[in-house]
């Protein structure tokens, strides 16, 4: 009459549902807990559509750029057998193991006055304490991961496909743009929107290299940081709902897309 | 390996338990970092107790405060937090202790490069400058008021190229020859990671605004020497009465 209890099946299910649970209960409490009329007003701040705005279009750029480089990085590492390939996995891979206020340290040494740095302002790119120094953030931040997911993709591609495509007469960039490329569609469009997601939640690299001024280089989670040390907690408790919305907006576009994939 | 795995839980465990048992709850100002972890080790160890001490700008003190957050002692970077705290009833009266006064300077990296010899300096065109944020920590409000002082706020505003969430921030882009200066705390000046990084020129008050040498300042260090350590190694100075290096 009744099936016999899976005693490991029910621990799974049962812890997948108690986390689950508390971030639904933590999420949740951000939307609990607010006053509704102070809500609907904080939208229309101007230091928060500011804020929007820059952490929209600077996300976008800088998600492009993950994009562009983690594309060939990940076909590279996944494809080819070079000498030092090792280390430039490594060093690719390292950000994701340093803390965010670790990695703005090393770029705020990298870019600030070193020669390096004085040519990027030269060139009109400063990098410290500018915009363009958010979207310098944002990419480390974010190209690791989506290496790793394209070199993940590529490595689940059979080569043969590849090989029958040169033996075809395909180049090496034809083959990757005709054969490759439209195979790891799904993998492209998973990196292009956790590279999206991360730029636009990178907080520790934006507020040591790009400064975190209010009005200026203030993000999303900077604004957040800013109007809770400000004693905003309305204003703040808003910003982190709208960080919410964005990131849930990013991720639900990602699986509807996933699925015609 | 199962037998790895099982020991590996219970020590997370023990180590996630044990993190969260603490007997003292202290919310203190990021600038007051040094001399709080001094006095905690020393409390610590003479008193058998844990103390968890969480730093951050003297704003974000007062929003964490606000959410409902509780703490056993506020040490905000300045007086001015203290009373807003007690008008908002978040504290007692009685309870209020003056421990040191802050005293802010001009800091600029190593060889001066900007050749900031006072505050007039910081009206000169072509200066990158950080300062704190005056919404936030305290040295970002005393900052405003020492300019508006001098009356020279709207000309320096041009010069500041950021506006940092907590004076630590200032510290770390001085000595990092990011900028051609910042006004900071003085006790900051002398913490070993800025140490040979940068060097502070002047000392100067909200209100009686008045510039020293380097001369002055080496006496009012040797002063503070014959303090209490504290006091000395940070350049704080006694507020009031002593202050007990081993208590809070």
């Amino acid at each position: 009459m009744f099936r016999p209890v899976n005693l490991f099946r029910l621990v799974l299910v049962a812890l997948s549902f108690g986390v689950t649970g508390i971030l639904v209960l933590a999420i949740g409490s951000f939307f609990v807990v607010a006053d509704w009329t102070e809500v609907g007003r904080n939208l229309l701040d101007p230091t928060l559509l500011a804020s929007l705005r820059l952490s929209l279009w600077t996300a976008a750029t800088s998600a492009l750029l993950v994009m562009l480089c983690a594309l060939p990085i990940g076909l590279a590492l996944s494809r080819y057998a070079f000498r030092g390939r090792g280390l430039v996995k490594a060093v690719v891979d390292l950000p994701v193991a340093f803390p965010e206020l670790v990695l703005g340290l090393c770029l705020l040494l990298c870019f600030g006055k070193t020669p390096v740095g004085k040519w990027l302002a030269a060139v009109g790119l400063p990098l410290v304490f500018t915009k363009q120094g958010v979207v310098a953030a944002q990419f480390f931040t974010a190209l690791p991961y989506a290496i790793r997911i394209m070199k993940s993709t590529y490595d689940f591609i059979d080569p043969r496909l590849e090989f029958v495509s040169r033996s075809l007469g395909y180049s090496s960039l034809q083959t990757f743009w005709n054969v490759t490329l439209p195979m790891a569609k799904s993998g492209l469009v998973a990196a292009g929107v956790i590279s999206f997601a991360r730029c636009l939640g990178t907080f520790g690299t934006v507020l040591i290299l790009a400064g975190g001024s209010a009005g200026k280089t203030d993000t999303l989670p900077i604004h957040l940081y800013l109007n809770i040390s400000y004693g905003n907690l309305s204003l703040a408790m808003t910003s982190g709902m709208v960080l919410i919305v964005v990131a849930f907006a990013a991720i639900f576009l990602f699986e509807k897309t996933e699925a015609r994939l | 390996m199962r037998r790895c795995f099982i020991v590996l839980l219970v020590v997370c465990f023990w180590g996630l338990s044990s993190a969260f048992a603490a007997d003292l709850v202290v919310y203190s100002g990021a600038g007051l970092m040094k001399p709080m972890e001094e006095l905690r080790t020393n409390f610590e160890s003479k008193h058998g107790v844990t103390v968890d001490i969480h730093y951050g700008s003297s704003g974000e003190l007062f929003g964490m405060l606000k959410m409902g957050q509780e703490c056993d002692i506020l040490v905000p970077g300045s007086e001015r937090y203290t009373y807003d705290a007690l008008h908002n009833g978040w504290i007692q009266e009685s309870s209020i202790q003056k421990m040191v006064k802050h005293v802010p300077v001009i800091a600029v990296p190593k060889g001066n490069p900007g050749q900031i010899e006072g505050l007039q300096d910081f009206t000169r065109n072509g200066l990158k400058l950080a300062m704190g944020d005056p919404n936030s920590p305290a040295i970002g409000r005393v900052g405003r008021k020492i300019f508006k002082k001098a009356g020279i706020w709207e000309t320096v505003k041009p010069n500041i190229d950021v506006y940092a969430p907590t004076v630590n921030q200032l510290l770390v882009y001085v000595a990092m020859e990011q900028v051609d200066g910042a006004l900071i705390w003085g006790d900051l000046v002398t913490w070993t990671e800025a140490k040979g990084k940068s060097g502070s020129r002047f000392h100067c008050r909200t209100g009686q605004y008045h510039q020293d040498d380097s001369d002055r300042l080496d006496h009012v260090c040797q002063g503070q020497f014959l303090g209490r350590k504290i006091q000395c190694l940070y350049q704080f100075r006694v507020r009031s009465g002593d202050l007990d290096p081993v208590g809070f």
